[in-house]
């Protein structure tokens, strides 16, 4: 079965790239702008078998977004990843803590991004 | 993915650059509104993140060093000033003029230049007008570097204990990673197991679960992680590339790596458990003398003394085991090769067999001597030996697909002559074993496959009138199992006649009208001498033997035959042959004064056999909660002089299912170098074989699986008196 | 049972069972005086066991048994002759037991008997003939006739 991937960020331009790239490899993808639309997508769908996440957005940030995640028994081990940049070291662990699986580095190649998908949600 | 979203990337920087300047224009009424510091990091930084995933590598860059400047107002450090908000303002239509250029690779131009030396200069601000650090040296002067604390660096989570230099490019090194999660790591969403994966798709993995952390059910959460792994990889990859796969899991797993040395590298011959324990720290040197003291399995003997735990000896045997296989996996690789005649090989096999049994009186000697330099001498040499062994033997092997091509034109001409229409499928031409024993399978599969394509295969019109296809098919397969070799040779012919066979063997006085036998033992009544169905019919079964030669031959080899037969569908002959004739490893038991040798691949355990079980007279014993049928060595083969009072049972696994073995004592591991009994002992019961001993003496190897089978019957024979 | 097969030529002599015995000393590899025979259980009673020669394992046949006759249960060791010998077209190493191998001797044909009819020996086959080296009489043993298959039935048979 295809497996499903929540993609969460503020850009549109990021998320439909994303979810490009992830159609391509036949991942079924879901889209969210903020936080609170992640957990609403959380909500009302079945399930999920990662959630790629930004951190700053408006609204309600990637950080708090996990901690919210994994307080849904239905998501409380489903990988997440953070998709960040590195300046932000601080922001990995942060996550790490929230309770985020890995994260993604920006700017990244399709490449990169499916051996990350890859290396947690399958 | 470029070009697919860059026009959209295009129009949301727009968007964000738009919301960016009423941002700051804002701002510059209320330069101490947190809310709208953050929204304008937040826009720069959305469009530096994403500026370089679409092809504006330049764009980024520079919003890079202006994301810096923000976030040092962000944070505190850096109050907002007119400054920063002209030249936030300046830069954003930088930016916004950037992400329009068609080639937005070019280099910087003369105005983006100043305008991060200006966003430089006012980070210089910051340290001398910034709120903080006002103490802070002048950034004109350098800063010093800072004299490091004394108090210790912490460590971090992934340290590799012995980073040694890597192999030259290619060269495969072997690693022992100790991956161990902490409890909570399923909460992060991490699977170890997808780590495993990644770990074994980088070279050869070896992963040893270790659960001596799971606590008692009582107080086992369901949700936590409590397995650690022991894992040995032969890789060509870099250390980096296997800490890349643990890079999610720092913080939450311990995660050490090191490089263990192989034999490959050193030149040293294979490690031993004792060593390998030491070398690990899970057992202390002098513990490790005590229990090489006593004559048993080092690792039995060190879990039983409680000196390591299960666990640690378990992964140390894999570590053995792994290192064996990567030895044995570069000895196959790609290289060149040179001819050698056989004769060569078989002197040279005939030699080591000399040296492996001049060895064995070596090692015999230095322990009666109790010279602690010739003990160690002996003991290197004999591991030398003993991978000169294993290197000789392996030269021996040869795939058995140049035989297989032999049989094709046997199946094309006699399929010709006999007016049928047959085809060859061999599998498994790259099975491997040795060159003798192939030689010696030659004529008996000649003769299979005479007997199946002659008696076997119909005719074309019987089989179009069976609803077959015209053209039968022989399948000729090989595969290895264990230390045996299963070739088989099935066709979907007409199958064997039961009653016929039967009829035949009565006839010809080889059963008794009266005889009761099952359906395995009457097909095996084909391979009777003078049993020969062929010769009326036909010629082609030729040169006037049955098959009885094929049961000789491989019954000489050590193998065994069996034959399944379906009517009307075909029917399967399939012989076990052991993989070298050579040299095995055995065990040594004594009987009164006499030697025998198991052989050590079918031993599973040596218990003692406790005097009031050997008054019961059921001939059963309890072995792990099994009543075990046995054989006594000594009534088997009629040993004189009387059993002493404690005796040792030699648990044997033969065909799938145990037997023991009842002997006065076992002596110990001993390398066999098997020698034919010969031709007038080929009727001996339940030999194999002899050796010869250390001291010059000739030992007797014992076929365990006669012995196994004569069991029940024993036991039978034991309950009706 | 007529005339001799055997030929003149050197023969090894040996005793036993208190009978004297020769074989051509051209088949004869080496004499063992004390080997260390390892029993073969479950064997034909003529073969006594195996010994070590040169790094092979050999079987040692008595020659009495083999010919129908009672074991003879010797005080000391017995010595073993290793022979060459063919067998089934093979040739084929083989041990004899003997109880006191004493000399070589050359045979000529003036010493050569006919083989009685009725031999000491229930089984003639296996005699090439008999040789009278002053007042005794030696027996000549056809070697390859002695190990072959058939005269095993043959044996069996006459007894």
């Amino acid at each position: 079965m295809a497996k499903s991937i929540l993609i969460i960020d503020d850009s549109a331009a990021i998320r439909q790239s994303i979810s490009y790239i992830l159609q391509q490899e036949g991942y079924v993808t879901t889209e969210a702008g903020d936080g609170v639309e992640g957990l609403q997508k959380l909500d009302t769908s079945g399930k999920f078998d990662c959630i790629i996440t930004d951190v700053n957005m408006p609204n309600m940030d990637g950080i708090t977004f996990i901690r919210k995640a994994r307080e849904n028994p239905k998501f409380k081990f489903v990988p997440i990843l953070v998709l960040t940049t590195e300046s932000q070291g601080a922001k990995m662990n942060e996550g790490k803590e929230a309770g985020a699986t890995g994260w993604i580095v920006k700017p990244f190649s399709a490449d990169k991004l499916l051996a990350v998908v890859k290396k947690v949600a399958e | 993915m470029n070009e697919k979203f860059k026009e959209s990337f295009r129009e949301e920087a727009d968007e964000l650059l738009v919301q960016l300047e009423s941002i700051l224009l804002e701002l510059e009424e209320r330069p101490a509104d947190m809310e709208l510091i953050n929204a304008a990091f937040r826009a720069i930084h959305t469009v530096k993140g994403s500026a370089g995933m679409f092809g504006f590598e330049k764009a980024g860059r520079f919003t890079h060093d202006l994301e810096g400047l923000l976030d040092s107002c962000r944070s505190g450090r850096r109050a907002v000033d007119k400054n920063i908000i002209n030249l936030s303002l300046r830069a954003r239509d930088k930016i916004r003029d950037m992400l329009a250029e068609e080639d937005s690779s070019g280099p910087f131009d003369g105005e983006a230049l100043a305008l991060m030396d200006e966003f430089r200069a006012a980070a210089n601000l910051e340290a001398s007008g910034g709120l903080e650090d006002a103490a802070s040296p002048k950034p004109a002067s350098p800063k010093p570097a800072a004299p490091q604390p004394a108090a210790p660096q912490p460590v971090p989570a992934a340290v590799p204990t012995e980073y040694q230099e890597p192999g030259a490019a290619g060269t495969a090194l072997t690693y022992r990673i100790r991956f161990e999660p902490q409890s909570d790591l399923f909460l992060n969403g991490t699977r170890p197991l997808r780590l495993l994966d990644e770990l074994a798709a980088l070279g050869q993995l070896s992963p040893i679960p270790d659960v001596s952390r799971i606590p008692l059910l009582e107080s086992l959460d369901p949700e936590a992680c409590y397995v650690a792994w022991n894992c040995l990889l032969t890789t060509a990859a870099s250390l980096d590339d296997i800490r890349d796969v643990f890079i999610f899991v720092e913080g939450s797993a311990v995660v050490k790596i090191e490089r263990i040395a192989t034999d490959a590298d050193e030149g040293e011959p294979g490690k031993r458990l004792g060593e390998i324990l030491v070398d690990r720290g899970a057992v202390r040197p002098e513990a490790l003398g005590e229990a090489l003291r006593s004559q048993r399995r080092l690792g039995e003997v060190l879990v039983e003394s409680n000196v390591v735990s299960n666990s640690d000896l378990e992964s140390a045997l894999a570590e053995q085991a792994h290192l064996k296989r990567v030895q044995d996996k570069q000895a196959e690789g790609p290289s060149s090769s040179i001819r050698v005649s056989s004769d060569k090989l078989d002197q040279l096999v005939d030699l080591v067999g000399e040296l492996v049994t001049t060895q064995a009186r070596l090692l015999r000697t230095s322990t009666d001597i109790l010279d602690p330099g010739l003990s160690s001498i002996a003991e290197q040499f004999d591991r030398l030996v003993s991978q000169l062994r294993d290197n000789t033997m392996s030269m021996r092997m040869l795939p058995i697909g140049s035989t297989f091509n032999k049989f094709r034109r046997v199946v094309r001409d006699l399929s010709g002559e006999l007016g049928k229409d047959v085809e060859l499928l061999a599998v498994g031409a790259d099975t491997e074993l040795d060159k003798t024993v192939i030689e010696r399978l030659n004529d008996p599969l000649i003769h299979i496959i005479r007997n199946s394509l002659d008696h076997g295969i119909e005719s074309p019109a019987e089989r179009r009138a069976a609803g077959k296809p015209e053209r039968g098919t022989i399948r000729l397969t090989a595969e290895h199992s264990g230390a045996n070799v299963v070739i088989s040779v099935s066709d979907d012919g007409k199958g064997m006649d039961l009653q016929a066979i039967k009829a035949k063997a009565v006839e010809r006085g080889l059963l008794g009208p009266q005889d009761q036998i099952g359906d395995a033992e009457a097909y095996l009544l084909v391979f009777k001498p003078g049993f020969s169905t062929a010769k009326a019919v036909t010629s082609v079964s030729g040169r006037g033997v049955g098959m009885d030669v094929v049961k000789r031959e491989i019954d000489s080899l050590g193998g065994t035959v069996s034959v399944e037969s379906t009517p009307g569908l075909g029917s399967t002959i399939v012989l076990k042959i052991p993989l070298t004739l050579a040299i095995i490893e055995g065990l040594l038991v004594r009987v009164s004064e006499e030697y025998f040798v198991l052989p050590l691949s079918v031993v599973e355990a040596c218990v003692e056999l406790r005097s009031s079980e050997q008054d019961s007279g059921s001939r059963l014993i309890r072995y792990r909660d099994e009543l075990l049928p046995y054989v006594d060595l000594r009534d088997f083969f009629a040993v004189p002089g009387e059993a002493p009072e404690n005796r040792q049972i030699v648990v044997v696994n033969v065909q799938d299912s145990s037997v023991g073995l009842v002997v006065d004592s076992v002596i110990g591991d001993n390398q066999t170098v098997i020698k034919p009994l010969g031709r007038l002992y080929r009727d001996a019961v339940g030999l194999s074989g002899a050796t010869i001993m250390g001291d010059g003496r000739v030992a007797l190897i014992v076929d365990c699986a006669k012995l196994a089978s004569s069991a029940p019957e024993l036991e039978q024979k034991a309950r009706a008196s | 049972m007529g005339a001799s097969k055997a030929e003149a030529g050197r023969y090894l002599c040996f005793s036993l069972g208190r009978k004297a015995y020769a074989v051509p000393v051209v088949r004869v590899e080496v004499v063992l005086e004390t080997p260390v025979m390892t029993r073969v259980p479950n064997s034909q009673p003529h073969l006594r066991g195996v010994i070590n020669y040169r790094g092979s394992v050999v079987p040692v046949i008595d020659p009495l048994v083999r010919f129908g006759e009672d074991r003879v249960e010797m005080d000391s060791s017995p010595a073993v002759i290793v022979l060459q010998l063919s067998y089934e077209g093979e040739n084929l190493v083989v041990g004899m037991l003997a109880e006191e191998v004493s000399e070589v001797l050359d045979i000529d044909e003036g010493a050569l008997e006919a083989v009685p009819a009725m031999g000491t020996m229930k089984n003639g086959g296996f005699v090439s003939g008999v040789a009278k080296v002053g007042d005794e009489f030696i027996v000549l043993l056809d070697v390859d006739a002695a190990f072959s298959r058939d005269a095993v039935a043959e044996a069996r048979a006459g007894r």
